[in-house]
């Protein structure tokens, strides 16, 4: 995915597979309400979206805006109240074997070792054969927790732990990987690092992503295309094309190109 | 990126061994073994000046030192070791039952809302009574064997571990419960990849709670009624008027059960290795 133009190759080639959808995800007309006390709360409101084939999209938007919502129920999580959403060209009703979902809090079982952790996904499918073993081996040296494979999560700092939840969205070689605030809970530090590995990981893997973030910069550095999302009701705002090829380097930041997009991205939401 | 973690990881070794004092053994038993220590010797005295001062009755106020000099007997007399042992046999098979059915009858209540609803208000029910008073009910249906003391251990054994049960089931992370459903996980893997081993600490919580009232239940069976046991050397000291050995047989029993706390208590550092306060000892969280 050097740019728009081969994502927009991959989405040709991939058409054949399921004709009436052009996006690997599809979000139509999507509303979600919940009932809170008496009051009918909505969280999204006719939201529609479309997520080409290794692409790379950022929902930013402030508390409240059902960012993490719109994840759910593209992950199959929760059930939307109306409209569809469709993965690969099926209503999503339940999870779906090709989406990975991964949360602000690593969420890695305290009993499990690293490795096992990472083979849980395997393991919830079927005993984890000597393949499936290396292929996690390779992902947590891809993370550079080598030498950490047999230790337990509360040996790790928190980074550390998030890098085992990466390789974990990782083992089932997702096609479509859904990030809720994956590094929200880490320090500035920490949290750089890790997106500029990210941004790597996932440009080498062409898988396509939907990352929820509060962070603008973050999403404007990781992300293909940035969706800006506002509140009462959730709702899409608008989104911004962010050009640059993939994978970007940390000084991409300071150019003022990024700085212009990170600009327009504040002013759909509002803060300009 | 692997090198830098290595750096974090050796810094952090080097503040673990900053923090180790080179005097550590002098801190440990300044900090440790003291305060306990002086402790009882203070207690000791009061005893000691109690029993001379003749504040209570003479007969249940005995010397400390006739005390620990009757201790020593009994250690020393086959007599009471027997006894002991008929009463760890009634205990830990009084354990071993009611442990079981506290875990089978909280893992089902735990799961299901049927059966939680079915047999929890029974439960609370016999939980409430004074199940020691069951005693001399168990007496005479088991008789005056060691029968009857184990179930008077199971009766009051099984609550600790049945309720630590439920409510470690029952205790777990939201976002792990997610994951294992965006894994579509079955109920059955969820139940035996998630919920049981994050119950594992509280229930590890109620056996060693349950080991105690085991214990106990089995000495209040052989109170009630019984030709063997330490209960038994308690009851025919007590009738005798030899508070002291009465003590003696007291502290011995205390003595072998913190034993066995402590056995458990090492399991319970095996098997349950990342029980939350672990985690409080980690230096640092940054990498």
């Amino acid at each position: 995915m050097e740019g728009a133009g081969t994502a927009q190759q991959t989405v040709d080639a991939a058409s054949g597979q399921y004709a009436a959808h052009a996006g690997v995800v599809e979000v139509r007309g999507l509303s979600k309400r919940f009932k809170k006390g008496d009051r009918d709360l909505v969280a999204l409101s006719d939201v529609n979206l479309t997520i080409r084939d290794g692409e790379f999209i950022s929902l930013v938007g402030p508390s409240g805006c059902g960012k993490s919502t719109l994840l759910r129920i593209i992950g199959g999580l929760t059930p939307a109240t109306s409209g569809e959403v469709r993965v690969e060209g099926k209503v999503v009703d339940q999870t779906h074997p090709d989406v990975s979902l991964m949360f602000q809090a690593p969420t890695l079982f305290p009993w499990r070792t690293v490795l096992s952790n990472v083979l849980l996904p395997v393991e919830i499918q079927n005993k984890p054969n000597e393949t499936e073993i290396n292929r996690a081996k390779e992902l947590i040296d891809l993370v550079g927790l080598k030498e950490f494979i047999d230790h337990h999560p509360r040996e790790l700092s928190g980074g550390m732990q998030q890098r085992v939840a990466l390789s974990r969205v990782l083992i089932t070689d997702p096609r479509i990987m859904l990030l809720d605030e994956p590094f929200g809970a880490l320090d500035e530090f920490t949290r750089e690092n890790l997106n500029v590995e990210l941004g790597s990981i996932v440009a080498r893997s062409k898988r396509s992503v939907v990352l929820v973030t509060h962070s603008i910069s973050e999403a404007v550095f990781l992300a293909d295309r940035v969706v800006a999302m506002g509140t009462n009701p959730g709702r899409i705002l608008g989104e911004v094309p962010i050009p640059f090829e993939q994978p970007r380097r940390p000084s991409l930041v300071r150019t003022t190109e990024f700085q212009e997009l990170a600009f327009r991205v504040r002013r759909i939401l509002g803060l300009e | 990126m692997s090198t830098q973690t290595g750096i974090a990881m050796a810094d952090e070794a080097a503040v673990a061994s900053t923090l180790r004092s080179p005097h550590r053994v002098r801190d440990w038993v300044v900090t440790r073994v003291l305060p306990p220590v002086l402790m009882f010797v203070f207690l000791l005295g009061l005893l000691e000046l109690i029993s001379r001062m003749e504040i209570l009755p003479a007969v249940v106020t005995p010397s400390p030192f006739t005390t620990l000099e009757t201790m020593f007997d009994q250690a020393r007399s086959a007599y009471m070791w027997e006894n002991m042992w008929v009463t760890l046999q009634e205990g830990l098979a009084g354990f071993a039952i009611g442990a079981a059915i506290g875990f089978v009858l909280g893992v089902g209540i735990g799961v299901s809302t049927v059966v939680s609803r079915a047999v929890y208000p029974f439960v609370v029910l016999v939980q409430s009574m004074p199940r020691v008073a069951l005693a001399p009910v168990f007496v005479a249906l088991l008789g005056f064997g060691k029968s009857s003391k184990v179930l008077t251990a199971v009766a009051i054994c099984f609550f600790p571990v049945l309720i630590n049960t439920i409510v470690g089931l029952r205790h777990f992370d939201p976002d792990a419960l997610l994951l294992m459903r965006s894994l579509r996980a079955s109920r059955f893997q969820i139940f035996r990849k998630l919920l049981l081993p994050g119950a594992m600490p509280m229930v590890f919580g109620g056996l060693k709670m349950s080991m105690t009232f085991a214990l106990l239940g089995a000495i209040v069976g052989e109170l009630t009624a019984a030709t063997e046991g330490i209960g038994s050397l308690i009851d025919i000291a007590a009738f005798q008027l030899r508070m002291d050995a009465v003590y003696g047989y007291i502290v011995w029993m205390s003595i072998v059960s913190l034993v066995i706390f402590g056995l458990m208590d090492w399991l319970d550092h095996r098997v349950v290795f990342w029980r939350e306060d672990a985690r409080k000892t980690r230096l640092t969280d940054q990498e």
